[in-house]
């Protein structure tokens, strides 16, 4: 997730204070990670050099925190672009599990038991994330969601492939 | 001590297939346990040993201390109607019957009055979220409806072991996630014990734990230590 | 589509038993059937070949008072009674020149000899010939089974002289045995043919029932081949060829059972006596015919069973829902029962045909009216059983019925209307048959009492001496020829004396020395007295008729019959006055009673049958549910019960409605047509019918109860 651009999608829906930006921020994607105050000038001010924010009037003047941003045509531009661009799924071809399970298959290693742990955790965060999402608003469930319709996807992959072990042992050790 | 259900080897063979190849579960009172697998594993065949549909070949399944293996099948009868809940796939329901009335059974089996039961199965029913549907033959309600319908049914006569094989098989990820969360808001709030056999890791999730089966083994179950 | 009928009908475990379902059910009507047309042809074919025996009546009798014809011989026909039967009586005598010969017999016999049918010698050889043998004189032959039209018949041709033959009343030249043409059984064909063809709604219902049967039991295989693309068309065609063929597999048996129990069913009598066996054998033509019609309804009946089992692509998952049945379904009875009514209360006012056109199109359209109303009437009963069930099996049964009541009313139709049919004929023979029993009437002739006309120049009191001589007789009273011109009176009037009025039955004697009464309704009146008109004393003449009081024992009857009749000759035909009543009535009442009793069982044994399929379909259609519902924990029992109900729901809802219907069909036919017969009880033979139904009912539905256990068993079933 792109911080700086969801910023600036932020922005786009009215001109705000770095402080304002941070709560909706917060509010709505901060679940996990708060946004730190720096964070949000460092960016601000990232994307005022780039052209994409630039500071509404001259209120009050004093330090950041007493002005307000507004997106720049380029800005929109530009958030446009983010926005319709699909994002491509991600390619972890060279999967972490999947190259430990290859290794423990070449050294012999039992690789069912490297399937079952990784599995086991796997089933334990997502009934954690399930525990989360129980009284959650509609927001966080759909966030939460998103994760473990992920997990769920890296859980079939593990019964699938520990279902043909035997297969992958010989084809990796022919 | 506090295991609701302990099988210890058990063992189930059909004809030359062997379904169960020595299988040792413990569950305790109040816990949610899944239990996984691939198809054909034998999961079934372990629910139906657990809930004393199916006898085993070998090996022994005790509720609450006492062994019901051993049981004749009016007794095993008895204590399903009595202690226990089920919930399957689909067509469970008896099409003639009204929702209503398809709760009620269980209540009137258990020799509850005709008026208590219609009143039982209507709270029941309501608490599913189905009030408005209580006249609806089974064919005129949507899987979920009827699964909630289903599981109704199987909570009304406040089970203290509820087995569902496959209770959102087939249902989409919505339906099923509506079916599972009611479920278990109400057998929370009882303190049901449930075996819930599943394919799908995001109904397992809901569980406490989940028991893998492979070709007839329980494999050992690492997700217990947590 | 070869393919297609092996896959649809190949494999499955009842792959056996449906068929042989079918072919049973079959065959069994189908052999009634061909016994049943056999009776229906052999009725006439029979009374044809016995009809010489009536030549004496026919155009071709000449009185014997006039010139003798060419060759043509002397016939006298009487009759005789013998321990309750009536025998034929024909006495021939060949005047010289005679060239007539009589059928089933070698010559014509010589005087003081005679030929009986083997019945006859039977009979002959059952009693003391004092009681009747000595009534005919010498054997002289067995008269051949092919002048004979029962094996029943009692006939005896008597020879005698020509004098003697010529003075007997009534008797006739007859110059060639002409054949009246018969139409007495025409009331019997109509019954057993009505029969007959109603045994193909038993039969059609039983092949539909084991289609659904099958339907059911392969709605899977069946839902497939409709998901492959096979149209319900050829679905149907596939069924319809498998119940086309089992069902020609089950008529080809059952002309082979017909044939079997053809001597059992000859024997079965009718119309006056049972039949040749050879008589009930159908030809080719018919039999083809029949094979050929039943085949066909099979196919048809079967196509719409399997279009009602209603083969989604999806397979049976969502049933499919009846309608409900509407309040019209009342009309069909009720305007049958206005109609009966209508047609019998107001049948003096109307043409004959009419009368006949109400009351039995209303006593159809009442059949009908049952089977309409029984889906409407099944379904209330339900709906009550479904509110007010306390148990689970009420008020799962309930709702079945409720959801089903045409299919489940169907299960027991047959029943019903077997009972509907079996009450209306049971009701009214019973009726008729109390009302003939014969009572002593004042003013009747007595019931121990032999009356007879004698001819007048008989040796009177010869004949009387020898009558009182016989042990039992107590008193013989001579009636007097009346002259007709000197009195006014009728012509044929019979004069008895005061003083022997009570010893004739009556309670009061008449005022003048001599009285007459009109000797039919002496002899057949069964509730009143005749009337008495006194006789001046100079019109009273020769005896012409006597009255025997005896003890009333059979055996003295008959044996004052035989001295009788050996005294006076042939013209003397002592009858009593039951048997004088009697004359066939209560002989046919029982006839048609066995008949309706007969068809009755055949339809209930088919009607069972289909009942226990149709239990056993719908244990099968619901084995899942069932299976469920053990496997919850409800006992066996309780799915017994759930059964139970759904066979006896329909059964004891409308078989009360089509007992009732059947009582009150017949209490309005007869109370409007014979107003002096009482309807009372039915025969205790309906009470034998009736509890058999209930019997079979119950045992069929016992019969599948038992494999509920097997069918549910929670391993049967796989629940996921
Ligand atoms: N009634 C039966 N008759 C014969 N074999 C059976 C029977 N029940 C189960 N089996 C066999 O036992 C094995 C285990 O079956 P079971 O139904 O327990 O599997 P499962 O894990 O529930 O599979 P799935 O996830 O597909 O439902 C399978 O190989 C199956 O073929
Ligand atoms: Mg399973």
């Amino acid at each position: 997730m792109d911080s700086a651009l969801t910023l600036l999608g932020l922005v786009s829906l009215r001109p705000s204070y770095g402080y304002d930006l941070k709560q909706l921020y917060d509010r709505l994607f901060g679940l996990r990670k708060p946004l730190a105050f720096g964070q949000v000038y460092a960016t601000i001010a990232r994307m005022i050099r780039d052209g994409l924010l630039a500071p509404l009037g001259e209120e009050a003047g004093d330090g950041p925190d007493r002005k307000r941003y507004a997106v720049t045509p380029d800005g929109e531009r530009r958030l446009a672009e983010w926005m319709f661009t699909p994002d491509v799924p991600s390619e972890t071809l060279q999967n972490n599990i999947f190259a430990k399970t290859v290794v423990a298959l070449l050294t012999g290693r039992d690789a069912h038991s490297l399937l079952d742990i990784q599995r086991a955790c796997h089933m334990e965060q997502m009934r954690s994330l399930t525990r989360l999402k129980q009284g959650a608003g509609l927001m966080h469930v759909l966030l939460y969601d998103h994760a473990l319709f992920h997990i769920e996807a890296d859980l079939r992959w593990i019964d699938m492939t520990a279902a043909r072990l035997t297969q992958l042992r010989d084809e990796v050790l022919a | 001590m506090t295991a609701i259900l302990e099988a210890r080897g058990l063992r189930k063979s059909f004809d030359r297939t062997e379904a169960l190849r020595g299988v040792d579960v413990s569950i305790r009172r109040g816990e949610i346990v899944a239990i996984m697998g691939p198809s054909g594993s034998g999961k079934s065949t372990l629910l139906h040993c657990l809930a004393g549909v199916t006898v085993p070949d070998a090996g022994t399944v005790a509720f609450n201390g006492t062994p019901i293996s051993t049981l004749d099948e009016t007794a095993r009868g008895k204590l399903r109607l009595t202690d226990f809940g089920f919930v399957f796939q689909f067509g469970q329901l008896l099409p003639e019957l009204t929702a209503l009335d398809n709760v009620a059974v269980p209540l009137l089996l258990a020799g509850e009055r005709r008026g208590t039961a219609a009143t039982r199965a209507s709270e029941w029913l309501g608490r599913l979220g189905l009030d408005g549907k209580a006249q609806r033959r089974p064919q005129e309600l949507s899987g979920g409806e009827a699964q909630r319908v289903a599981i109704a049914r199987a909570l009304v006569t406040k089970p203290a072991v509820l087995f569902a094989d496959e209770p959102t098989g087939s249902l989409d990820s919505l339906a099923a996630e509506a079916v599972m969360r009611i479920m278990i808001d109400l057998v929370r709030e009882a303190g049901t014990t449930v075996v819930v056999v599943t394919h799908d890791p995001r109904t397992a999730a809901y569980a406490d734990r989940d028991i893998i089966v492979r070709d007839g083994h329980v494999s050992v179950a690492l997700g217990e230590a947590a | 589509m070869a393919f297609l009928i092996r896959l649809a009908l190949l494999g499955g475990r009842s792959s056996f038993g449906r068929p042989l379902g079918i072919v049973f059910g079959v065959a069994l009507g189908m052999a009634l059937f061909l016994l049943m047309l056999g009776a229906v042809i052999a009725l006439d074919h029979r009374d044809d070949r016995g009809a010489w025996t009536e030549a004496v009546f026919g155009y071709t009798a000449i009185p014997a008072d006039e010139v003798a014809p060419e060759g043509a011989l002397l016939v006298h026909r009487g009759e005789t009674h013998a321990a309750g039967a009536e025998i034929t009586r024909l006495v021939v005598a060949a005047p010289p020149g005679a060239m007539l010969a009589l059928p089933g017999i070698a010559g014509i016999p010589a005087p003081g000899s005679y030929y009986a049918s083997p019945a006859l010698q039977r009979l002959i050889a059952a009693l003391p010939p004092d009681e009747f043998g000595d009534r005919f004189g010498t054997f002289a032959g067995t008269i051949g089974n092919e002048a004979l039209s029962s094996p029943d018949a009692l006939l005896a041709v008597i020879g005698g002289s020509p004098e003697t033959v010529r003075a007997l009343p009534r008797a006739a030249y007859v110059a060639m045995v002409d054949i009246p043409s018969s139409s007495a059984g025409g009331a019997y064909q109509i019954v057993i043919l009505i029969g007959a063809i109603g045994l193909f709604f038993p039969v059609g219902l039983l092949i539909a029932i084991v289609t659904k049967l099958g339907a059911v039991t392969r709605i899977e295989r069946f839902a497939t081949l409709r998901l492959i693309g096979a149209s319900p068309r050829q679905i149907a065609f596939v069924v319809a060829l498998e119940a086309f063929l089992t069902a020609a597999c089950g008529a080809v048996l059952g002309v082979g059972l017909a044939a079997i129990f053809r001597p059992l069913a000859a024997r079965i009598p009718l119309n006056g006596g049972s039949f040749f066996a050879a008589d009930l054998a159908v030809g080719a033509g018919p039999t083809l015919l029949a094979i050929g019609a039943m085949v066909v309804a099979a196919a048809i009946a079967s196509a719409i069973g399997i279009r009602r089992a209603g083969i989604s692509p999806l397979g049976a998952t969502r049933i499919i829902r009846e309608r409900t049945p509407r309040w019209w379904r009342v009309l069909p009875l009720l305007t049958g029962g206005a109609m009966i009514w209508y047609g019998a209360a107001y049948g003096a006012e109307l043409d004959g045909t009419l009368v006949i056109g109400f009351i039995v199109g209303g006593f159809a359209l009442t059949a009908l009216g049952i089977v309409v109303v029984g889906p409407w009437l099944t379904f209330h009963l339900s709906g009550l059983v479904a509110r007010r069930a306390g148990s689970a099996a009420g008020l799962i049964a309930g709702s079945r019925i409720r959801a089903t009541p045409g299919a489940t009313f169907r299960s027991v139709s047959g029943l019903v209307i077997a009972v509907f049919m079996v009450t209306v004929f049971s009701t009214a023979a019973g009726g008729v048959i109390q009302s003939i029993r014969v009572n002593a009437v004042d003013g009747t002739l007595p019931l121990d009492a032999l009356f007879t006309y004698v001819p007048s120049e008989t040796d009177m009191a010869a004949v009387v001496r020898a009558t009182m001589a016989v042990p039992g007789v107590d008193d013989v009273i001579v009636g007097r020829a009346v002259d007709a011109r000197a009195s006014g009176l009728r012509p044929g009037s019979v004069a008895w004396a005061a003083p022997d009025f009570a010893t004739l039955g009556f309670s009061t004697a008449p005022d003048a020395q001599y009285a007459t009464f009109s000797s039919v309704d002496y002899l057949t009146l069964r509730t009143r007295s005749v009337e008495t008109v006194a006789v001046p004393e100079s019109a009273v003449g020769a005896p012409v008729a006597i009255v025997v009081r005896t003890d009333g024992t059979a055996s003295t009857i008959d044996r004052a019959r035989t001295v009788i009749e050996r005294a006076v000759g042939f013209a003397a035909e002592p009858v009593t006055r039951v048997e004088a009543i009697e004359s066939g009535v209560r002989q046919a009442m029982h006839e048609l009673a066995l008949v309706a009793y007969l068809g009755a069982f055949v339809s209930i044994a088919i009607a069972g049958c289909s009942l226990a399929i149709a239990t056993a379909s719908a244990v099968i259609d619901r084995r899942r549910v069932l299976g469920l519902l053990r496997l919850m924990g409800m006992p066996v029992s309780h799915l017994h019960r759930i059964v139970g109900f759904e066979a006896a729901v329909p059964l004891i809802g409308v078989l009360g409605l089509s007992i009732a219907a059947g009582y009150l069909v017949a209490e309005i036919i007869v109370e409007n047509l014979a107003p002096e017969i009482a309807v009372g009880w039915p025969e205790p033979m309906y009470f034998v019918a009736l509890a058999l139904g209930l019997v079979l009912a119950l045992v069929s539905v016992g019969a599948t109860i038992g494999t509920i256990g097997r069918n549910t068993a929670v391993g049967s079933t796989r629940f996921e």
